[in-house]
């Protein structure tokens, strides 16, 4: 597995002052600049969501490029200023259960047992007894093996002689699709500001110790 | 590009990188356990999982990464139902940066009577970079949901490097009143920041 590269939800363009701009990615190439250690000297700094077409340009470049309607987040800055830009990147991995009758993903979200059954469908996974076919209340026995582990079979309450029983893998325990989010985080002098694809935030130092009075 | 990170699983006496997607917790040092070595509820007390030690793998152009930090749900123990004293553990240290340098990595181990496998913690036997209760602290993963991550390795890396954060170090507890079965899935969070 070579995994997954990060999404960008929007890209940068720096301003200068004399009117030139850096975009994180150049128009014409799609190809990306680096944020590098220029982090001063600017009269603004954007971010700009991406447009189909041209998020369809950086793709074919490998990059995740998301396109859509966001807002575009306007940062005026002194060129004195110093800033600080960091993408906050969230990958979220686990594991959930595929029903091979409907081919739905869940959750088990039930604590304890009863077994998982789908949601959709109501699939189960179920014991079954090569001579009496389908069982409902197996007998668990534990089992020392050689090197000293317990294993638990599961045997068929009807059968005379101790058989054991296979379970069915119409619920099967698969990877998730790995999920990432994205947040920017912008500092500047006196003042942060975060973003992503739902709220724009702007949190400023010399509030946050304020005591209200009365 | 911006980033490619991937989670690897390190097992063996060398600490040998596997990429995982989901990890379930056993009695045995492999990355992809599947069905085989599963927990025993024991009959009294607490008993562990082997211990199992992960990190990010990343790649790709970017200017820096930083500040790796993993989350959990908050509430594995109460969907688990691990039982008295049950939870999913992890090791941390009391200052600075949690994740375990490649260094010290150490292959999980356990005994087969009483069917366990070794705390982390464990003085004697337990992972010697999480076992000295002056500098560390092997915690209630829950502890750390995403209001609160757990700051696994601060770094910063790059420009453009390939490699790896320090790996962080996962167990599971369960009590002797644990009902046995299969468990809901849960999810793990690693957020990092970037430019």
């Amino acid at each position: 597995m070579n995994g997954f590269p990060t999404p960008l939800t929007r890209y940068w363009i720096k301003q200068w002052p004399n009117g030139k701009v850096t975009p994180q990615f150049k128009p014409d190439t799609a190809e990306e600049v680096l944020w590098g250690d220029k982090n001063s000297g600017m009269t603004g700094l954007r971010f700009v969501p991406f447009s189909p077409k041209f998020a369809e340009k950086i793709r074919e470049k490998g990059v995740l490029a998301i396109p859509s309607s966001l807002p575009s987040v306007d940062i005026p800055l002194d060129p004195s200023e110093t800033v600080r830009v960091r993408r906050l990147q969230a990958l979220t991995q686990g594991s959930c259960y595929l029903c091979h009758n409907c081919k739905s993903m869940f959750d088990w979200q039930e604590p304890t047992p009863p077994y998982p059954a789908c949601p959709k469908c109501g699939t189960v996974n179920h014991w079954y007894c090569d001579v009496h076919g389908q069982i409902d209340d197996p007998i668990f026995f534990d089992r020392e093996e050689e090197n000293g582990r317990t294993v638990t079979e599961a045997r068929c309450p009807i059968c005379s002689d101790p058989h054991g029983l296979v379970r069915s893998t119409d619920l099967e325990i698969v990877d998730r699709p790995p999920e990432f989010r994205v947040k920017y985080n912008v500092q500047v002098p006196g003042a942060e500001i975060e973003f992503d694809e739902t709220n724009i935030k702007v949190l400023r130092s010399c509030l946050t110790n304020t005591t209200p009075t009365s | 590009m911006p980033s490619t990170v991937i989670i690897e699983c390190l097992t063996g006496v060398n600490g040998t990188p596997q990429t995982i997607t989901n990890h379930r917790f056993n009695l045995g040092d492999t990355p992809v356990p599947g069905l085989t070595n599963p927990l025993r509820v024991p009959t009294s007390g607490t008993a562990d999982s082997w211990w199992c030690s992960h990190r990010a793998k990343y790649s790709g152009a970017y200017t820096e990464l930083s500040d790796f930090k993993l989350s959990s749900s908050g509430s594995i123990a109460a969907a688990w139902a691990l039982g008295t004293g049950g939870m999913v553990r992890i090791g941390t240290k009391l200052t600075g940066d949690s994740g375990c340098p490649d260094g010290s990595y150490q292959q999980a181990a356990g005994s087969t009577s009483p069917l366990t496998g070794y705390a982390l913690d464990d003085v004697a036997n337990g992972h010697a970079y999480y076992n000295n209760p002056e500098t560390d602290l092997v915690d209630n993963f829950d502890n750390y949901p995403a209001a609160n991550p757990l700051l696994i390795d601060s770094g910063p890396y790059g420009p453009n490097v390939t490699g790896h954060t320090k790996h962080w170090c996962l167990q599971c507890r369960y009590g002797s009143d644990a009902a046995p079965g299969d468990r809901v899935t849960q999810t793990v969070t690693l957020t990092w920041a970037e430019i």
